[in-house]
């Protein structure tokens, strides 16, 4: 077959080469691609919400005295709420005492205590102090049910209650309420093995 | 000497370089300057010169995306009186709702029509979608308008999400809480999403704001550039699409 010109063909550059034209294209075509992706990631950047201080950063609950002070029957089990961290500040050793029905004075339990994230794995609610008749915690939304370690006994809630790594430094809790990490999965059963038809609820 | 009659006011007033940049053309009487009078401005050029007969007959399209354009237009009139009074702030947006509707002249009226044309809305843009599925009319050449159609939808949700909040009430409180959570269960980005999202980890005045410049501004914005593309592209693809 003929290689004839056909009428209104325009000639590109021989196989491998580039011409100056296609050259410049190319380069204000990436330019804007990139710059384009940069200005998106900028704006991710810039609209990244800033919570240093407040829920989301570092929050600061004082010493255990300070706790005690301010909620004295932390001391003897009762979670300390703290809605700032929108937290239950658990004491341990205290807490299992009071589930037992004994009350022991812990005024200081060092690392041994939990800070549980008030918000109900399940769909969000915040769940309400502890439970008086069956010590645990009980969302009133859809009825899941924890224990005062924030694992979960019954009700829809996927897991237990989530909670944030904390800090003692210089005897200064210290919450990072921009770590949450899962509660337990269902089945964990480290304290507290009542189950559901063992005592009255606050929650049906 | 005569005073100018009237008439004279007129031939004075059209001779003027002012109406005669305003009206480039005269009264059209024929085909051709009605053809002319149509591209010459800039409000009537977006409609075609010509209509198909079947295109106007109010029971092929029930008129449903312009009913949705009509509605967007009137959000965003109503919207734009309602951001007098409303401040996008925790301490003051329920309150500021509830002046709205006692205390400003057709506030009631203003949050009314803006609340139930925005319910009205999502339910004629869908309306619109199922009208163009039945009549096929997102088939080829139109399925990139349909496209376009679909980001509009999404728009519309979102737009219509995003407004819930900033009553701050029980039930928008609780909307937001259950919907960004949703975005938990996103692959692999689900925290950092509702993270950005809620612009903390739980609704409160970052979520407001956040929300608040969303259904205000960025999404109005998003939602007129689409639509631009989508008319212009009904006349592209040869007007509304004929009976099969």
């Amino acid at each position: 077959m003929s290689q004839l010109p056909t009428y209104g063909e325009v000639h590109g550059p021989p196989i491998g080469e580039m011409t100056r034209r296609t050259f410049m294209r190319r380069l204000i075509g990436w330019g804007v691609g990139l710059l384009s992706l940069e200005f998106l990631a900028g704006t991710f950047a810039f609209t990244w919400p800033n919570v240093r201080g407040g829920l989301g950063g570092k929050v600061v609950l004082g010493s255990a005295t300070d706790i005690v002070g301010a909620s004295p029957d932390w001391a003897t089990g009762q979670p300390y709420s703290y809605q700032k961290a929108r937290i239950f500040l658990v004491n341990v050793p205290a807490g299992e005492a009071l589930v037992d029905g004994k009350t022991d004075n812990v005024p200081d339990p060092k690392k041994n205590v939990l800070a549980l994230y008030r918000k109900c794995p399940h769909l969000g609610c915040q769940i309400p102090q502890l439970c008086d008749k069956s010590h645990w915690f009980e969302c009133l939304c859809h009825g899941s049910k924890y224990t005062i370690l924030g694992e979960k006994r019954a009700g829809p809630a996927p897991r237990g209650m989530d909670r944030f790594p904390f800090t003692i430094e210089n005897g200064i809790y210290v919450v990072d309420t921009g770590k949450l990490e899962d509660g337990p999965p269902i089945g964990t059963e480290t304290f507290d093995k009542r189950t559901i038809d063992q005592m009255p609820h606050c929650a049906a | 000497m005569t005073l100018p009659g009237p008439g004279d006011v007129v031939r004075y007033v059209k001779e003027s370089g002012l109406w005669r940049s305003l009206f480039r053309q005269p009264y059209p009487t024929t085909s051709r300057t009605r053809a002319l009078a149509v591209m010459n401005n800039v409000f009537l050029h977006l409609h075609p010169v010509r209509v198909k007969k079947h295109a106007v007959r109010y029971t092929y399209t029930f008129c449903l995306g312009g009913i949705s354009f009509f509605l967007f237009l009137m959000l965003t009139v109503t919207g734009v009186y309602l951001m007098f009074f409303y401040v996008p702030s925790v301490a003051r947006a329920y309150q500021d709702i509830i002046s709205i509707e006692n205390a400003v002249a057709f506030g009631q009226l203003t949050r009314n029509m803006h609340r139930w044309a925005a319910h009205l809305m999502v339910l004629t843009v869908f309306l619109h979608m199922i009208r163009v599925f039945y009549h096929g009319a997102y088939k080829p050449p139109r399925e990139f308008n349909w496209t376009i159609g679909v980001l509009l939808l999404f728009s519309t949700l979102w737009l219509s999400f995003t407004g819930y909040l900033l009553p701050w009430d029980q039930i928008a409180f609780w909307a937001i809480t259950v919907g960004t959570n949703m975005a938990t269960y996103a692959p692999f980005l689900s925290r950092e999403s509702s993270f950005w999202l809620l612009g903390g980890i739980t609704v409160d005045q970052g979520t407001l704001i956040r929300f608040y410049v969303m259904h205000v501004i960025a999404f109005p914005l998003i939602a007129a550039i689409l639509m631009v593309v989508h008319f212009w592209r009904i006349r592209k693809d040869g007007g509304i699409s004929g009976p099969v």
